[in-house]
């Protein structure tokens, strides 16, 4: 045969190649001759190259403004609107797929210098006006520049801030009122403390849990015997142990966890919750005149800490589903399914002011204006009212006492006494426990 | 395959050597049949003798011939395997008597050669793996196990494919499936042959008198090798009843598959869906390819022929298993036969053991057996209409 054979039925000739390749692809690398491969183009994220953030109206530097919204100039009050998306939770996560870090896109999209804190280490990425700046973690004017960590992957997502500096003053002196047992002049004592306004890097997990445990659960079961000893019958309480198994399946969505060393995680947790329905896509204009810390957490360690929590979560409700107070040879498996990350940055004012010759940290939330921090103890104040409080029942339970010897019958006062101390011991015991907790934090 | 009749008719003598045509009246086939054959059975139906026929439809000689490659040692282990699990088998169905029945008959395929110029859109499949985790307590703490999951990324792909397919496989005969299934394949698109093994065909092969030629250089197919066997000797040759223009539809479904995974290659995919090729083929060339098969049979109770068919390269056995009815009911009477007799003679026993009890036991005994032999009696029969329902259902 060969090719005197009749030629196979041809098919329409197709359009230009051109006209067949989709709109948006571009050319890629193809593994075999003979075969051209198209790709839709990667997505062009709008991170400009190093920004300026000058006014182009009269050459002033601008900042983001928290009340507007946008990025405004402080000398002419021009404003500029910023052309970021409100994408709430639906930002876009990340697996954990295992060339994470190398395809993790890098650096800020703008122009920043981090600082480092000789003093007690922080990392501060700060506007490139700032050659040194106050660090907001010690207070202290230490600080020297020094080169960008490179492994920084970049957020996609933050939540800008809505407090104004301004109004933090007035947050935290409302704080810092609030409560009897601190000193009365801490007011005017933190009057000169900076509040300065920076983003700290957090992480957000979700995941999918499922759980499977298996454990001995003991049930309280009566049973009669005859005792022979008193030759009659009674009852008597048992445990019988029988094993039981059973799942759970519970799904995490957006768990946050600190990205950064400086501040403890306990007094992060107390300037919780972050709307993260007001999540907006990164643009380097909200960083224009605050700072902005690269994280410090790696995303595994963060990740192994995040995934302790959830296995806890998810044990506490695998032993909801036992109900039984006896339990023994309790096991579990807890399958994470789904996994996903993101970094986000989220708005935090810091400002450290000074009592007694000690410095003490105060943190507010940038979205609602929380604000959590340390107040030093007037321990002076906690003793008194300790005293008041135990003081009267030891009167009345000593008048009792002294008349009782003198043979008058105060027996029920003596008894009032010590209830009276008794009520008063516990309350100052609470209160002594709040004191040492509130001197703590 | 397109030249004028007389041309064809003078190649195809030339071509075809010492073989005469011939016709199945039953199955409609036509063969090439060695002069000296006479007028065998035909291969294909086994129901009629072929009848001699001035010439053939088909308007070409082959090109390359896959020699038979089964030694007679396998040959026979293999017919041997095939029906060990066939019970109550017919007379003739032993592996001697199968071997003594073996006809070579080789059936025709296409190769097709195209170049296809065209685009393509699909969506590719890229494996990436994800670290995952699985956490275990049990009562000690936790223990964390590391695990790597493999997932599959989808991304649209598209391009232009510039590439020329070769000894693409594409039915000549209309029982091309069936046959394919019959002789091993697992897919009847994939023949279950090496046709890369193919020699080029020529003239003399059809007298017994062998010949290797080197094929086309710029063939895939390798060229043969010089210690193949008796290509084309006592054999006879299937003509293609499919003309290549009824092929093409199928080689072109081929060429496409092929196209889908070079195009998965070339993108660094290791999966694909919804491929769609644009394209035109040109440069077309068809080769007609012989594969080597044996055919044998053996007589079911009917007294007709039932065919076998061995995959002459691979020696690959397939066929209708049947077992003999008359053979399991001969077991059955004879089994009828002696329950019976046992039967009776446990009745003289019973009897006589009404004057002497020593009888009573092994009537007793005797009455077992009558009772087990009476249940057995039909299993012979039951087993083999079972088998043969349940190969029915199968074929």
């Amino acid at each position: 045969m060969s090719d005197h054979a009749s030629p196979p039925p041809t098919e329409p000739t197709p359009a230009s190649a051109a006209n067949a390749i989709p709109a948006g692809f571009v050319r890629v690398e193809s593994k075999l001759d003979g075969i051209t491969v198209y790709a839709p183009a990667p997505r062009a994220e709008n991170i400009p190259d190093a920004r300026t953030f000058k006014c182009p109206n009269c050459g002033a530097t601008t900042a983001f403004d928290p009340r507007a919204g946008s990025v405004t100039c402080s000398n002419c009050g021009s404003i500029y609107v910023i052309h970021a998306q409100t994408v709430g939770r639906r930002a876009a996560e990340f697996e954990f797929t295992l060339d994470v870090v190398n395809s993790a896109p890098r650096g800020w999209g703008a122009t920043r210098r981090d600082l480092h804190c000789e003093n007690c280490g922080a990392n501060i990425s700060v506007a490139p006006t700032e050659l040194s700046t106050t660090c907001p973690f010690c207070g202290s004017n230490r600080v020297a520049a020094r080169t960008a960590v490179p492994d920084t992957f970049r957020p996609r997502v933050l939540i800008p801030f809505k407090i104004e500096r301004d109004a933090c003053a007035e947050l935290v002196r409302a704080w810092l009122k609030r409560g009897w047992m601190y000193p009365a002049n801490l007011v005017q004592a933190a009057r000169g403390a900076q509040f300065s306004g920076i983003y700290l890097p957090f992480w957000t997990f979700s995941a999918r849990v499922n759980a499977a445990w298996r454990a001995q659960v003991g049930r309280e079961r009566m049973e009669t015997y005859f005792d022979v000893s008193e030759a009659k019958f009674k009852t008597r309480t048992y445990i019988e142990w029988k094993w039981e198994q059973g799942q759970v399946a519970l799904p995490f969505s957006d768990e946050l966890q600190t990205g950064t060393r400086h501040i403890s995680e306990p007094l992060l947790r107390r300037l919780a919750p972050y709307d993260l329905n007001a999540l907006v896509t990164y643009d380097p204009a909200y960083l224009a005149g605050w700072r902005a810390q690269a994280y410090e957490i790696s995303l595994n360690d963060a990740w192994d800490a995040a995934r302790a929590r959830m296995r806890e979560i998810a044990r506490d409700a695998c032993d909801e589903q036992i109900d039984s107070r006896h339990v023994r040879n309790f096991s579990m498996n807890a399958v994470f399914d789904d996994e996903a990350w993101r970094l986000i940055l989220l708005p935090t004012f810091l400002a450290t002011y000074r009592f007694a010759g000690k410095t003490y940290q105060v943190v507010v939330n940038g979205q609602t204006g929380k604000v959590a921090g340390d107040k030093p103890v007037a321990w002076t104040k906690v003793w008194l009212v300790v005293g008041a409080l135990v003081l009267p029942g030891i009167v009345v339970a000593g008048i009792a006492l002294v008349l009782g010897m003198m043979r008058y019958a105060t027996g029920g006062w003596f008894v009032l006494g010590g209830f009276l101390f008794a009520v008063g011991a516990i309350i100052a015991i609470v209160l002594i426990q709040q004191a040492t907790r509130a001197g703590e934090a | 395959m397109n030249a004028d009749a007389t041309g064809t008719n003078h190649e195809l003598d030339a071509a075809w050597g010492a073989m005469h045509p011939a016709h199945c009246k039953n199955c409609r086939a036509d063969f090439l049949v060695p002069s000296h054959a006479g007028a065998p059975m035909c291969p294909n139906c086994l129901a009629a003798r072929l009848e001699p026929i001035p010439a053939l439809q088909a308007d070409a000689p082959p090109e390359l011939v896959v020699p038979f490659a089964v030694s007679d040692a396998t040959l026979h282990a293999n017919l041997e395997r095939w029906l060990r699990d066939i019970p109550f088998k017919p007379a003739s169905l032993n592996p001697k008597a199968l071997r003594a029945q073996l006809t070579r008959v080789f059936i025709p395929m296409y190769l097709a050669d195209a170049s296809a110029f065209g685009t393509w859109q699909a969506q590719m499949g890229f494996d990436y793996l994800v670290a995952s985790s699985e956490e275990r307590f049990d009562g000690s703490g936790w223990v964390t196990q590391r695990l790597n999951e493999t997932r599959v990324r989808w991304e649209p792909r598209a391009g232009e494919l510039a590439r020329k397919y070769e000894n693409v496989p594409a039915p000549a005969l209309e029982q091309h499936a069936r046959l394919m299934l019959a002789l091993g394949a697992s897919n009847w698109r994939e023949p279950p042959f090496d046709t890369s093994r193919a020699i080029s065909f020529s003239s003399r092969m059809a007298d017994g008198r062998f010949r290797v030629e080197t094929h086309d250089p710029q063939s895939t197919i390798r060229n043969p090798k010089s210690d193949s066997t008796d290509a084309l000797g006592n054999a006879i040759v299937r003509a293609p009843d499919v003309a290549p223009n009824a092929a093409w539809l199928f080689a072109r479904e081929h060429i496409e598959r092929r196209a889908a995974r070079d195009c998965e290659t070339a993108s660094g995919a290791q999966h694909h869906e919804k491929f769609v090729l644009r394209a035109t083929y040109g440069e077309p060339h068809w080769t007609l390819l012989l594969l080597p098969t044996y055919v044998t049979s053996y007589i079911g109770d009917d007294g007709k022929l039932i065919p076998v068919r061995v995959n002459g390269q691979s020696g690959f056995v397939s066929g209708v298993k049947r077992a003999s009815m008359k053979r399991a009911q001969r077991w059955t009477i004879g089994i009828a036969l002696v329950t019976i007799a046992t039967f009776l003679f446990t009745i003289v026993l019973g009897v006589a053991g009404k004057w002497n009890d020593a009888f009573l036991a092994p009537a007793l005994l005797l009455l077992i057996i009558t009772f087990l032999l009476a249940l057995a009696a039909p299993m012979p029969a039951l087993y083999a209409w079972q088998f043969n329902r349940q190969n029915r259902a199968t074929e």
